[in-house]
């Protein structure tokens, strides 16, 4: 009876995750880093979008839809893309070819840098910002009221992720990403590798994962703890779909949103365990992950 | 690469040598001491020094909603205390901490002890906190007066001979069974055939009170075949911001009720993303907590017409403020000093301070001099204090020695057009007699004595207020 | 005493014997002087032993485990449960079976999870840890779920210290720890100094060649892991009756990820390091809780600073400062 409901909610979880992984996986696949302050990225972006919407366009051009749709996401964009130019883009950088330990236990520390940063800026209460979604309104479901502004979410983010799959595979832009990804040796040796490059796909990658956040504000309220909430689902999904892969973060997405909706639907209890699980099946059974081969 | 073992021989020996003389004068210095009283010096009965009152809440993080108004109510009462002079002529000092998840707030707590030298702790709205902390106030011998964390485990079975621990605020079990009342009450349960009743609560030892109250009111009083759960949902307390999925599953299950003990953010993110779903058109919400924080917080979109609890405790605006000045007086100056309204925290925070203070006070008078903490103990058992929500009493005997009680309240929601926010209106003020297990009363701890204590004595079928 | 700085700075038996003298003789001083701060010591102590326990995996095979959190938990929980139900209260057989148990959990999943090296070594010890953490967390009618499992007072050595005051209980605790501390350090460096050890840096420093060499790799991985694991289990049993409380906090990935930056921060390469580590982090996170609330800031700052200037940690530090001296004392060797 709920069923579309669920199908819908698993879309528009999967929506999130996938910009959050697609950006994962762009930095690991290419740059061979694991980030485990990606997340945080996302988070900045529901900060970001939420003061954005609540002091800047609100107050001036109220409830205005188009407004609220287009300004607060564009605004909050730009600013997560400055912030990891200034921040994260040179640690990860500088921790290009220094080994996973390094990686991870730097990212580690800019996981927890950005917590506190949130805290400071924005206080420890959580920040909400719910007008595009109550005047987005609601259709009928199969009896149930269901929220426009998801629709418009899962619909945004699969035009995004078409977009994406045209630039990867139909581009030259795209050509180097997969080459870079498939063999980073041969890349930088035939000059695609750039300094420049490599920045490009970091800014992209956040700008991707700041859009998420920027998505998923108007439906929740964002709060300290949230990055890490949503990195270890990313984690999980990035192993389960295939580290690295553009495929991956599709697949990766879809699975592991699909198998919440489950555990949630008939055995609560285990919603974070099913997961893990699920994740230490996959890494034995198929390491590449179920979507991934190798590369973007 | 051997060690010789002269060499090994050498470090050993050295090591055991230093170490059994350090350890020697380790226990030397911090030995066991006797317990002594020291007899009253003359001239110096009352010391000069202020007095180092710790205070922790939760005043950060999710919980910040609850605790910083609870925060200020203790607050509020030490700037009047000093403004009259202090407490004996002794200035209070406050050293603040913050409360956040059981090991972080343990280990603040003991730092305060250890480092702070507190000489009394205010603290707590946490349930998972207070049992934390309980015991550590006992080992370091700190009059500790919990304003809330208010779950019966705490006296019924983590300490159940306190000495050093008090708790203010009325005791969780009181919540569930006031907020079910409450439901029969206002939305005439009694009079259906069937009662589906779906729950969400946080996982952790508040959440689970409330619902084991809940329903043994609702099967007591309804009759277990006329109740019927239809939806378990618990999330994990602070731990969940998009509460889409729950909401969509209890509209699936087609509750009559919602039965809810979801608090400060999770609760406004509940509430604000179930708006959007519209289920408030099609189940009514009874919750033991929903107005409990800073008044003006429930917005002026909350619906009206739903259970609006106030953690069983207080609410600003009763007892009314035209016949009640102790009250009206409190909130004057309450909204004077931090431009809002008081929460139950604020009162029950506020309270603790002048009860201890009271306590001190007494205590003088008995002994000529400044009271050790445990000569404090005996003048705050069975002790009565007069408070902005009506009088509070502290338990003398178990079950649920030195746990306050006052009488409990709830309402319904409706959106007050002077105010600008939705206040519990029809306030049902019930006797604590109702609702708690009584002194003296013995049975079974698990889950708790009022649990036990409901389903042994209630009647079957009948409203018992 | 000349011939004990000759040998390598910090991986020295002598280097062990002073640590452990230093941390009996600074609790009474600190008792004295800030009493407060004392407890951070035993703290320290016990952390060391997990890091030591994680470097043998880390700074000898090489294999980075973000996942030791796992071991903790289960050396906690076991003291938990075994008091709850069992109604124990003697410490020393339910530290006998939180290392059992963890040295059971490492032979269970290691000889899956360690034919995988680098990042998806990490992640499925991270993985395995967030299973452990969400049955802690959601199992509340056993686990008590975020409330935890109170500790109250443990029989050490078969005496009952529930009579005596806090502070005494405290002191004797510090130096119990410190006591199976001492022969956990001592046991390492045997370990690090053995055939084994020997082995385990081979496969470190270049494991393809290793095998080739003859050594069964997966064995002695499993050997270490199991070790590994059994040091940190036994770190997490003797953290129940000092924190009072066992909860799913000390099994979350965020433990794991300190375990690893304490011994970074000491310095890997060298046995002590992660000891040393180990007491330096314990009282910086403490000192930096009380002083702000946005200590997470300043450890981010701190934990990135390390990496970024002194990687090879403290102890790298020490070292070189030493060195430069070392024509005074006669030939030193650079630690492995």
């Amino acid at each position: 009876m709920a069923l579309p409901i669920y199908v819908l909610d698993t879309l528009f979880y999967s929506s999130l995750l996938f910009l959050i992984i697609a950006g994962l996986n762009l930095i690991y696949g290419i740059l061979r880093v694991v980030n485990l302050a990606h997340a945080s990225l996302f988070t900045f972006g529901a900060y970001a979008t939420a003061w954005i919407t609540t002091s800047l366009i609100v107050p001036r051009l109220g409830e205005n839809l188009l407004a609220l749709m287009v300004l607060p996401l564009v605004l909050a964009v730009i600013l997560v893309i400055l912030v990891s130019l200034a921040l994260v883009t040179p640690l990860l950088r500088y921790s290009q070819g220094r080994g996973d330990a390094f990686q991870l236990i730097v990212t580690f520390g800019l996981l927890i840098i950005f917590e506190d940063l949130f805290k400071l800026i924005w206080g420890p209460h959580p920040v909400s910002a719910y007008n595009l979604f109550f005047q987005m309104g609601f259709i009928d479901i199969a009896g149930l009221r269901y929220p426009v502004y998801k629709f418009y979410v899962i619909l945004l983010t699969a035009i995004l992720a078409l977009a994406l799959w045209y630039v990867t595979y139909r581009t030259a832009f795209g050509l180097v990403l997969r080459a870079s990804s498939m063999d980073p040796h041969m890349a930088t040796a035939l000059g695609l590798n750039t300094s420049r490059f490599l920045v490009i796909v970091i800014v992209l990658a956040s700008a991707l994962a700041g859009l998420g956040g920027a998505l998923y504000i108007p439906v929740a309220s964002v709060q300290l703890g949230v990055s890490t909430e949503f990195l270890v689902i990313a984690f999980v999904g990035m192993v389960i779909g295939g580290l690295g892969s553009f495929i991956g973060a599709v697949v990766g997405s879809l699975i592991v949103s699909s198998l919440r909706t489950l555990t949630l639907i008939v055995f609560p209890e285990l919603e974070l365990v099913v997961l893990y699980l699920v994740a230490v099946i996959v890494l034995l059974w198929k390491p590449e992950g179920i979507g991934g081969g190798r590369g973007w | 690469m051997l060690v010789s073992r002269r060499d090994f021989i050498k470090g050993l020996v050295g090591g055991l040598i230093v170490g059994a003389v350090a350890g020697a004068g380790a226990v030397y210095v911090a030995g066991p001491r006797r317990e002594e009283v020291k007899p009253p010096e003359v001239g110096a009965r009352i010391p000069t020094t202020p007095l180092k009152v710790g205070l922790q809440y939760m005043t950060k993080g999710g919980g910040a909603a609850w605790g910083d108004p609870t925060y200020k109510g203790a607050r509020l009462a030490i700037e009047e205390i000093n403004a009259a002079g202090g407490i004996l002529g002794r200035r209070l000092e406050f050293v603040e901490r913050d409360e956040a998840g059981a090991d972080a707030t343990k280990a603040e707590f003991e730092k305060l002890i250890t480092i702070d030298k507190i000489d009394v702790h205010f603290c707590c709205i946490s349930s998972g906190n207070t049992p934390a902390l309980a015991p550590i106030a006992e080992e370091y011998r700190v009059l500790t007066f919990f304003a809330d964390g208010c779950t019966d485990i705490l006296f019924e079975k983590v300490v159940p001979n306190p000495r050093f621990t008090f708790r203010i605020t009325n005791i969780q079990s009181a919540d569930g069974v006031t907020a079910a009342l409450g439901a029969i009450k206002f939305f005439n349960l009694m009079e259906k055939d069937k009662v589906r009743v779906a729950h969400i609560h946080p996982d952790y030892a508040y959440g689970r009170n409330a619902y084991q109250h809940i329903q043994v009111v609702f099967e007591k009083v309804l009759g277990k075949d006329r109740v019927e759960i239809v939806y378990e949902g618990w999330p994990k307390l602070f731990g969940v911001t998009d509460f889409g999925p729950f909401i969509t599953s209890i509209l699936a299950s087609g509750a009559d009720v919602l039965a809810t003990s979801l608090w400060a953010a999770d609760w406004i993110n509940f509430y604000k993303q179930a708006l959007g779903y519209g289920l408030f058109k099609k189940v009514k919400v009874v919750s033991t907590i929903s107005h409990g924080i800073a008044p003006h917080m429930v917005g002026s979109d909350y619906p009206d017409g739903q259970i609006a609890g106030v953690h069983a405790n207080y609410y600003f605006l009763y007892p009314e403020h035209e016949s009640y000045p102790l009250n009206r007086d409190f909130v004057r100056r309450y909204y004077e000093r931090w431009g809002e309204y008081p929460t139950n925290g604020s009162e029950g925070a506020y309270v603790s301070v002048y009860l201890y203070k009271s306590a001190v006070e007494r205590a003088y008078q008995a002994l000529g001099r400044w009271p050790e903490p445990e000569e404090v103990i005996p003048f705050l058992e069975g002790a009565s204090i007069l408070g902005p929500a009506g009088i509070l009493s502290i338990r003398a005997r178990p079950p649920n020695k030195h746990q306050g009680y006052k009488n409990a309240i709830t309402g319904i929601s409706r959106v007050d057009p002077k105010l600008g926010f939705s206040i519990v209106a029809d306030p049902l003020r019930i006797p604590i007699e109702r609702v708690t297990v009584p002194e003296g009363w013995e049975g079974p701890t698990e889950p708790t004595m009022t649990y036990n204590w409901i389903k042994a004595t209630w009647r079957e079928g009948v409203l018992p207020i | 005493m000349v011939e004990a700085f000759r040998r390598e700075l910090g991986n020295s038996l002598a280097a062990i014997a002073i640590l452990v003298a230093v941390l009996g003789v600074a609790y009474p001083i600190l008792r004295f002087i800030a009493p407060g701060y004392a407890i951070y010591l035993t703290y320290g102590v016990i952390w060391s032993i997990a890091a030591l326990g994680f470097n043998l995996l880390y700074g000898y095979t090489g294999l980075l485990s973000f996942g030791h959190a796992t071991f903790i938990g289960i050396g906690a929980y076991t003291v938990g449960l075994t008091m709850k139900y069992l109604g124990l209260r003697e410490l020393e057989p339910m530290l006998v079976t939180a290392m059992v148990a963890s040295a059971a959990l490492a032979l269970a999943v290691g000889p899956v999870v360690l034919r995988y090296g680098g990042i998806f070594f990490a992640i499925f010890m991270l993985a395995i840890g967030q299973i452990l953490w969400g049955f802690y967390l959601k199992f509340y009618h056993v686990t008590g779920g975020t409330d935890g499992i109170k500790i109250g007072r443990v029989e050490l050595l078969g005496f009952d210290l529930g009579r005596i005051d806090y502070l005494t209980y405290l002191t004797i605790y510090h130096y119990y720890v410190l006591a199976i501390a001492a022969i956990a350090y001592i046991v390492m460096w045997y370990i690090v100094n053995s055939p084994l050890g020997y082995s385990l840096k081979a496969i470190r420093d270049n494991e393809v060649r290793a095998r080739a060499l003859g050594i069964d790799t997966l064995q002695l991985k499993l050997i270490a892991f199991t070790i590994s694991a059994v040091y940190t289990g036994l770190a997490g049993a003797l953290l129940a009756p000092l924190t009072r409380l066992v909860s799913p906090e000390l099994a979350y990935w965020f433990v794991s990820g300190k375990i690893v930056f304490m011994t970074i921060l000491g310095g890997a390469s060298y046995l002590i390091g992660p000891i040393v580590g180990a007491i330096v982090y314990t009282y910086l996170e403490s000192i930096a809780m009380g002083y702000t609330i946005y200590w997470y800031l300043l450890l981010g700052i701190l934990i990135i600073a390390v990496m970024i200037l002194s990687p090879r940690g403290l102890m790298s530090l020490v070292d070189s400062l030493l060195m430069r001296t070392r024509l005074r004392w006669g030939v030193w060797q650079r630690p492995s």
